[in-house]
C-alpha cells in the first residue's frame, strides 16, 4: 500500500502530534509548514495523500488545494482538509476548492481514531490505481 | 292709506291692528267718508320677530363654523408644514399637486411654485424609474404602496436615498385618482445601517478569529493528552492517568465553551444548517443517558425514566437533537445537589414530541425563567457558575431551529426546576430541502 502521506500546518506542535499519530499507525509522513513549501513538497516527493490546514500565513489552505488541483501533475493526489474550526461553510469551501475531504483537528478523543481511519481509507482507495499522472481518469 | 296700530280689547289684551284706510268720492270728487280695513296681525308680527331673531342667531353660527372650519385647515395645514417627511398630493398624471415644507427641504426647491405641475418622476434618479413605477403599481392593485425605496435626485444634484409609502387620497371632494405620497429621507438611516452591517461583520470575524486562535492550542492538548492516556508513548501509571484525566475533563470544557461560542454565533447568523433525517428520538435519549450516567453516578444522583415504549418518530439532526438533550441532562446534574433526583419524561402525540428534564435542584426564580435562555446570563448571577453561559441559548437556538419550543418552569428557589421542549415531528417541508442541499457534501 502507498503509505506516503504529506501534512501542512504553520503550528509545529500540531505537526509532531499529527506526525507521532501517523507514524504510531504506520503510516510514513513528511511535513511542510506553509503553502509554499507544501506545493513543492507535492510536485517533488509524489504523496499519496495531502493533509491540508486551512488557515496558515501566505497561501490558506484552500488556495493551495485549488492550485494542486489544478496542477496536472498534483491533480490526482487526493487532499483532506484538516481544520480545527469544523464550521459547515468550511465544508463548502472545501468542496469548492476540489478536496477529497474534510476532518477535524483531534479536539475530542474519538478525533485520534477518526484521523487514522480516515487517512488509512484513502490510501487504500489510491493503492488500486496507478502512479499519480495516470490516476485522474480512473478515480474520479 | 296703511299704518299700524295697538288697540285693546275689551279683555285688556293688546292686539296689533293693520289699517288699510280709502277715502270715499261722490262721482263729482267731493269726499263722502272713509273705508277703513282693520287686520288683526299680532301673530304675524310675533313670527316675523321670531324670525328675524333666528336669523340674526344663524347668522352668528355661520360666522363661528367658518372661523372654526379655517382654525381646523390652519391645523392641518401646520401639521403638514410640520412632518419633517416629504408629503407629496401627485395627480393620476404624475404631475405634483400639492406639497409640504419637506417636501421643498428634501428636493433642495425654494418655493412650491416651483415644484407644482411638475412631474413627480423628475425627480426620481433614472436607475430607479423602474422602481417608483413598480411601486406605483402595486398602489394600483392593492390601494396602497409601502417601504418603496428608490434614490430622489435634488435640485443640487444630491441622490438621495428614501422611502415611500402611498396611497389614494381619501378626502370627499379631492379629485379622483389623486395619490397622497409621503416620502422619508433615509441618508442617516442608511448610514446607521452600513454601520451596523459592518459591526456585526466584524463581530462575526471576531469571533471566527478568537475561536481559532483558542482552538490552535487546544488541539495540541487535547491530541497529545488523548495520544499519552492511550499509552501510545509508554505505558503511564494509574496514579498519573488521575491527574491527566483531570487536565483532559477541563480542556474539554475549554473545547466546549469554543464549540458554543461557534453556535451561538451561527444561530446570530441564522446560519444553522440541520441535516435532517427521520429518527427514534429514544435512540438518542438512550445514548445521552449512557453518556450522562457516570457524571450522575459521581454526584449519587438518581435517573428516573418516563419514557414511552413505542418509538418516538421525529426528523430532525441527529447530532443536533443529541447536543440539545445531553445539554439539559448536564444542566439539571449540574444544578442539582448530591442525591438529588432527575426525571426525563418524553411522550408523543399526533403533531408533536414532548421531551421534560426535571431536577430537584436549586430551581430559577420566576423572573428568570426566560432569562436562562439569554447567551452569559449565569455570568451576571454567581449562583448559577460553572457552565460557559452558553449553553441553554445554544440549545433553544437548536430546538428552534427544528421548528419546536422550549421553556423552563420552576416553583422557585431551592424547589427544582423543569425544561421542557417541544419538537414538531416533521421539520417544515422547504425549508428542509433548502439546509439539506446547502450543506453540499456533508459527512457528519
Amino acid at each position: 500500500m502507498p503509505n506516503k502521506v504529506l501534512v501542512v500546518d504553520d503550528e509545529p506542535d500540531v505537526l509532531t502530534l499529527t506526525k507521532l499519530i501517523l507514524e504510531g499507525a504506520g503510516i510514513s509522513v513528511i511535513t511542510a509548514s506553509n503553502g509554499k513549501e507544501a506545493l513543492q513538497k507535492a510536485e517533488d516527493e509524489k504523496p499519496n495523500l495531502i493533509l491540508l490546514d486551512v488557515v496558515m500565513p501566505g497561501k490558506s489552505g484552500f488556495e493551495v488545494c485549488k492550485i494542486l488541483k489544478s496542477q496536472p501533475q498534483t491533480r490526482s493526489i487526493p487532499v483532506i482538509i484538516f481544520t480545527v474550526l469544523n464550521r459547515d461553510v468550511d465544508r463548502t469551501l472545501s468542496v469548492e476548492a476540489g478536496a477529497d475531504d474534510f476532518l477535524p483537528k483531534p479536539l475530542e478523543p474519538e478525533d485520534l481514531l477518526l484521523l487514522v481511519k480516515k487517512v488509512k481509507a484513502h490510501l487504500e482507495k489510491s493503492s488500486y490505481s496507478q502512479p499519480p499522472e495516470q490516476l485522474d481518469q480512473t478515480s474520479r | 292709506m296703511y299704518y299700524e296700530n295697538p288697540s285693546l280689547r275689551r279683555s285688556g289684551e293688546e292686539r296689533l291692528i293693520a289699517w288699510h284706510n280709502t277715502l270715499l268720492r261722490n262721482p263729482d270728487g267731493k269726499i263722502t267718508g272713509i273705508l277703513s280695513f282693520g287686520t288683526d296681525i299680532t301673530e304675524r308680527k310675533q313670527m316675523e320677530h321670531e324670525l328675524m331673531r333666528d336669523f340674526g342667531r344663524l347668522e352668528g353660527m355661520v360666522a363661528e363654523r367658518t372661523k372654526q372650519l379655517s382654525e381646523s385647515e390652519e391645523k392641518l395645514t401646520s401639521i403638514l408644514e410640520s412632518s419633517p417627511d416629504a408629503i407629496v398630493v401627485i395627480a393620476p398624471d404624475g404631475k405634483i399637486n400639492e406639497c409640504n415644507h419637506a417636501t421643498l427641504v428634501l428636493l433642495k426647491v425654494p418655493t412650491k411654485e416651483e415644484l407644482i405641475g411638475k412631474s413627480f418622476l423628475d425627480f426620481v434618479t433614472q436607475k430607479d424609474h423602474k422602481l417608483a413605477l413598480e411601486g406605483m403599481a402595486a398602489l394600483q392593485t392593492q390601494g396602497y404602496a409601502k417601504d418603496i425605496d428608490f434614490t430622489i435626485l435634488s435640485k443640487n444634484g444630491r441622490e438621495v436615498p428614501v422611502s415611500m409609502s402611498a396611497s389614494y387620497l381619501q378626502a370627499k371632494s379631492g379629485k379622483l385618482g389623486d395619490i397622497v405620497a409621503i416620502v422619508k429621507d433615509m441618508t442617516q438611516h442608511k448610514a446607521e445601517e452600513a454601520e451596523l452591517k459592518k459591526a456585526m461583520k466584524l463581530k462575526e470575524q471576531f469571533i471566527s478569529h478568537i475561536t481559532h486562535e483558542l482552538r490552535t492550542p487546544l488541539v495540541s492538548i487535547a491530541g497529545y493528552l488523548d495520544y499519552i492516556m492511550a499509552d501510545n508513548m509508554g505505558p503511564v501509571p494509574e496514579s498519573i492517568k488521575g491527574g491527566l484525566a483531570v487536565a483532559r475533563r477541563n480542556t474539554e470544557r475549554l473545547v466546549q465553551l469554543t464549540n458554543d461560542l461557534l453556535d451561538v454565533r451561527r444561530i446570530e447568523a441564522g446560519k444553522i444548517q440541520l441535516v435532517p433525517e427521520l429518527l427514534d428520538l429514544r435512540e438518542i435519549l438512550d445514548q445521552c443517558i449512557k453518556e450522562i450516567t457516570p457524571f450522575f453516578y459521581k454526584k449519587k444522583q438518581i435517573l428516573k425514566l418516563k419514557i414511552q415504549e413505542r418509538p418516538l418518530r421525529v426528523q430532525g439532526d441527529r447530532i443536533r437533537l443529541n447536543q440539545i438533550v445531553m445539554n439539559l441532562l448536564s444542566n439539571a446534574s449540574k444544578f442539582t445537589p448530591e442525591e438529588g433526583q432527575i426525571t426525563i419524561q418524553a411522550e408523543e402525540d399526533a403533531d408533536t414530541i414532548t421531551v421534560q428534564v426535571s431536577d430537584t435542584g436549586i430551581g430559577i426564580r420566576k423572573e428568570d425563567l426566560k432569562r436562562v435562555f439569554k447567551p452569559f446570563a449565569a455570568i451576571s448571577k454567581p449562583s448559577y457558575d460553572k457552565g460557559t453561559g452558553l449553553g441553554l441559548s445554544v440549545t433553544k437556538g437548536l430546538v428552534e431551529a427544528h421548528g419546536g419550543k422550549i421553556w423552563a418552569e420552576s416553583p422557585g428557589e431551592g424547589k427544582g426546576a423543569t425544561f421542557i421542549f417541544i419538537l414538531p415531528k416533521k421539520v417544515r417541508g422547504g425549508e428542509k430541502e433548502e439546509r439539506g442541499g446547502e450543506r453540499g457534501e456533508g459527512d457528519r
